[in-house]
């Protein structure tokens, strides 16, 4: 039998942490501060093979899912299982974790479906589509594959779901994936009230019409669209997670550091400025902490927020583009006051290129929207 | 005038303290409080929209939500009143008797 389902969410934060223990790593070794470099370089090897994403997969009547290189993986009969539905759980991080009725497996996000066993254990799958990832579930477990009208009636519900979903993800409510769950029980209960000569298109398109169009979602959970935008963003978690390791690291060599440090170059790399080592080792990561602070805070403010919530992905670049500056900044202030007299250009060079690609990513996607 | 667009409005509108007021009755899961309000002369809604307003009436603490096993699917989602929905219905019932009191004094002109 072919794979009836298969998806790999990846675990970007993972990805994210791994890369700069590596980096990080790599820098320890330049110095010789051994065994740090081991710890650091074996933690991140494993981050990248293990969570860089988790695969879960419907095939030959089991549902498989594994982490990243197949580190670990687990396999259950779909026969085996009771029913699934959306993990009502609270976030408890990512990982392998158990959780107050089950093992939780995650790479990133909060969203997962419970899996319910006839044995009565749970088990927590993370992924990033739960609703599909439930649909593929139940069509196996209810033995709807193969019927035409049912392929049908999928793809239109699967069409109104995405719509959903897009019109939801403006409204960035914390429980729009449990909406989009149950709106997708409701129309699987519609479904079922229909008589098979029923199941045709154009009751299919009637039972859509009746739940409404998928801006009104957005609209009627608007009311708490506020507390749904104060929560953190991956993106956002991730790189206060980098301004966190920007302090640790300074912290980390402070010691090291000359009483005075060079913090300004000149055009032909020659040092032109100095500071004491206080204000050079963390002035770089308190400005990158009060521009994520901006950048945090300014889409929340209720005067902007309307606006702000089309610029959402802007916004990001913003931040994704300020960190790799500062990051390149703070390395450079650092690797040249410890004696690797790294040439001050490239770190002009790897804000050039952050900034230039961040302004052709926006133009490629404005031309695509056109 | 639209009359059509304003009637959906005032449905919208509505939503909140007719969901309240049907789960003041007992739990009840989302597709059932459709059916229900299917059924009363002005009230229907589109389907759809018993979901938003739930989650959001859930996330305010208004009412809560548990899963029941069911004969004929997967299991239900019950919701039902908290406390804290039982002191919000009271008010906003409280208010829309004083509202249709106050729209009737001006319907007939009285102490105007």
């Amino acid at each position: 039998m072919n794979t009836q389902y298969r998806h790999s969410q990846p675990g970007y934060l993972m990805i994210v942490i791994g890369v700069i223990l590596l980096v990080a790593a790599a820098f320890v070794w330049v110095y010789g501060l051994q065994p740090l470099e081991i710890i650091l370089g074996a933690t991140g090897i494993f981050l990248l093979a293990f969570g860089y994403k988790l695969t879960v997969e419907i095939k030959n009547g089991f549902l498989r899912f594994w982490f990243g290189l197949g580190i670990f993986w687990k396999k259950i009969a779909i026969e085996q299982i009771v029913y699934c539905e959306p993990f009502r759980g609270v976030f408890a991080g990512w990982g392998i974790r158990f959780v107050w009725n089950g093992w939780l497996y995650n790479v990133s996000g909060m969203k997962a479906v419970t899996v319910v066993l006839k044995s009565g254990k749970k088990i927590h799958i993370g992924t990033d589509e739960p609703v599909q990832l439930i649909e593929a579930i139940n069509s196996v477990l209810h033995g709807q594959v193969g019927v035409e009208s049912t392929q049908m009636w999928s793809e239109v519900k699967a069409d109104y779901l995405k719509r959903v979903e897009q019109a939801l993800s403006v409204a960035r409510h914390p429980r729009s994936f449990e909406i989009l769950a149950d709106v997708g029980n409701h129309l699987d209960r519609r479904f079922t009230e229909l008589e098979p000569r029923q199941q045709t298109w154009e009751n299919f398109q009637r039972i859509i019409t009746e739940m409404g169009p998928p801006s009104e979602y957005a609209e009627l959970v608007n009311e708490d669209k506020k507390s749904g935008r104060s929560k953190l963003t991956k993106l956002e978690l991730g790189v206060i997670g980098i301004l966190l390791i920007m302090f640790g690291v300074s912290a980390y060599l402070y010691p090291r550091m000359p009483e005075t440090i060079v913090t300004q170059w000149g055009f032909h790399g020659q040092p032109s400025s100095s500071m004491p080592k206080s204000v050079g080792m963390f002035g770089t990561p308190v400005l990158f902490a009060v521009l994520v602070i901006a950048l945090i805070v300014i889409p929340r403010t209720a005067s902007v927020s309307v606006n702000i919530e089309g610029f959402r992905r802007f916004y990001g670049g913003l931040l994704i583009v300020f960190s790799i500056i500062m990051l390149a900044v703070q390395y450079q202030i650092i690797l040249w006051n410890l004696g690797i007299k790294t040439n001050p250009n490239v770190v002009g060079i790897i804000s050039a290129v952050a900034i230039i690609t961040w302004i052709a990513v926006r133009f490629y996607r404005a031309r695509r929207h056109n | 005038m639209n009359l059509e667009n304003w009637q959906t409005q005032l449905r919208k509108g509505l939503l909140d303290i007719v969901v309240l007021n049907l789960l003041n009755r007992g739990p009840s899961h989302g597709y059932e409080m459709v059916q229900t309000m299917k059924r009363i002369e002005g009230l229907q809604i589109r389907e759809g929209n018993i979901y938003p307003v739930l989650a959001r009436l859930e996330t305010d603490g208004l009412v809560t939500s548990y899963p029941q096993p069911s004969t004929d699917g997967p299991p239900r989602k019950y919701f039902q009143l908290t406390t804290a929905g039982q002191k919000a219905l009271e008010d906003m019932n409280r208010h829309w008797d004083q509202l249709i009191s106050s729209f009737e004094s001006i319907r007939k002109g009285a102490g105007l």
